[in-house]
């Protein structure tokens, strides 16, 4: 169990000011950054604790293996939780929203305790609590530290005019959000830079692995969009993201040209969005992509389970591109062998998208075969 | 002669109000699951006067220029979406950064409006 899961009453964590945190994440050394990381995570979920659900709703104690999912209805208000409207076992409440939102964050709990043997989002069976209907005209959705939050679209704007469905229509986007707390419970990834991308890709990775799994297709059937059927028909775009062909996904004359990369050679240096995190993430995602299409049959099978160990045992906040790509690389042999087929492609992967595994320049932790691959060179 | 004075000291002082009346809105918001950078201006003089009224209202509303910007952005929660709202209203003028997890009820209004207007591409 990790640090964060216990969560360790540090009095350093609770005198930084939150702004001074921030600072730290933007300029401080690797050291910093990790420590003031820990600080915002944990400031995060007590700010997100004062509105929290009423203890009598939760479980007293989770059952492994057993989902719990809570869903609420924030009736278009900034008010969290809002009001219970769906409980683990109720039957459908008829609002799509809601049932989107229960039955993808069921989805995404079987894909991670199935395959991946992981016990909910903090591995220790903790509530999958999801928030409907939030805000007006919320385009959005996202992870608070502690629940999903998803908002209604545009549906503030004329039938005519909107460009936005509500949130939960994708059931990717609910494993999305969701894989935002698994990183926040492992590899702690910074929401910035590098790291930043990497924490969204895991995130569009096994959002994708949900889809694919529900809809039981192969890596070569999959269409390896993100978000497809959140756009209405006003807007000329398949989806948000394309982890096959990054860059593709939509060219609108309202939203302009999906901006995201599929090579370090068009790596797009920006202070925007956190250090560009929404458009790099196209770089390992299209690595991901590559490895399972190589790799051919489920995708979640193997090239999941080297992405899911690493994101679990390799990488720490500060990770980079080419940490990840070395920790896939070491995770492949640990799991299926050196110089095994799955080895090799996720090398090929990593090449495909400009990413040279270059060993000597690993930044993870616990590398139980570190010293025996140190040697390999490539 | 005094007439024309007192005519001339009448449109100084309208001008003077109209001044201090006439704002000049800049937004923009970026992140969000989607990524996608939106940004809209607005300026009083290209708007009808219900219209004004309107914008106004949210901006006092919102309290925009007596807000204290604490510079806690709380960057690490994923998908929020950021804003940056720049008001130049008068002989005044302020930029306030906003997160989802930073935004005061009392600013949602203005957001939900400059969102929309943003959202058209005005």
């Amino acid at each position: 169990m990790t640090e964060q899961h216990q969560h360790p009453h540090d009095p350093i964590n609770c005198i930084i000011p939150p702004h001074m945190v921030d600072k730290i994440i933007e300029n401080g050394g690797k050291d910093q950054i990790e420590r003031a990381v820990k600080t915002l995570n944990i400031s995060d979920q007590i700010r997100s604790a004062r509105q929290s659900v009423p203890e009598a709703i939760k479980r007293t104690q989770a059952v492994a293996g057993q989902k719990n999912r809570l869903i609420y209805d924030a009736q278009n208000g900034s008010t969290l939780p809002g009001t219970l409207v769906r409980s683990e076992g109720d039957p459908a409440t008829g609002d799509p929203a809601a049932d989107e939102a229960y039955d993808g964050a069921g989805a995404t709990f079987d894909l991670y305790y199935e395959i991946f043997e992981r016990d909910s989002i903090d591995n220790n069976g903790m509530d999958l609590i999801s928030i409907v209907h939030y805000l007006q005209g919320y385009d959005n959705a996202f992870w608070n530290g502690e629940r999903m939050v998803y908002g209604d679209g545009d549906e503030d704007l004329p039938v005519s005019q909107r460009l936005f469905n509500r949130f939960t229509i994708a059931i990717d986007i609910i494993g999305h959000e969701l894989t935002h707390g698994v990183t926040q419970y492992e590899a702690g990834l910074i929401y910035k830079d590098q790291p930043g991308a990497l924490n969204e890709s895991f995130s569009d990775v096994f959002g994708s692995l949900v889809k694919q799994r529900i809809n039981n297709q192969t890596a070569a059937q999959a269409d390896w969009l993100i978000g497809a059927g959140l756009f209405t028909s006003k807007v000329n775009g398949n989806a948000i993201r394309s982890m096959k062909n990054p860059g593709t996904a939509y060219d609108d004359p309202l939203l302009g040209k999906d901006p995201q990369p599929g090579h370090m050679n068009n790596y797009v240096q920006t202070t925007s969005d956190n250090g560009g995190v929404h458009i790099n993430s196209g770089i390992p995602n299209r690595a991901f992509y590559g490895v399972a299409r190589e790799l051919g049959g489920y995708a979640w099978e193997k090239a999941g389970k080297i992405w899911y160990v690493t994101l679990r045992d390799k990488l720490n906040s500060t990770s980079d591109f080419h940490t990840a790509a070395n920790m896939t690389f070491e995770v492949a042999a640990e799991l299926y062998g050196k110089n095994s087929p799955e080895q090799l492609a996720v090398q090929k992967g990593w090449d495909e998208v400009g990413i040279v595994l270059n060993l000597d320049k690993r930044k993870g932790c616990g590398n139980i075969f570190g010293s025996f691959l140190a040697g390999i060179s490539l | 002669m005094v007439i024309y004075l007192v005519a001339f000291w009448l449109g100084s002082v309208y001008n003077i109000l109209e001044k201090q009346d006439n704002f000049n809105i800049q937004f923009q918001r970026t992140g969000g699951f989607a990524g996608i950078v939106t940004n809209a201006e607005i300026d009083s003089k290209r708007l009808d006067t219900e219209e004004i009224e309107k914008i106004k209202l949210l901006i006092s509303q919102s309290n925009f220029f007596g807000f204290q910007q604490t510079d806690s952005l709380s960057k690490n929660i994923p998908d929020q979406f950021q804003y940056v709202i720049t008001i130049k209203q008068g002989d005044k003028k302020k930029t306030i950064e906003l997160t989802d997890s930073t935004v005061p009820d009392s600013f949602i209004p203005l957001i939900n409006y400059l969102t929309q207007k943003s959202r058209k591409g005005n």
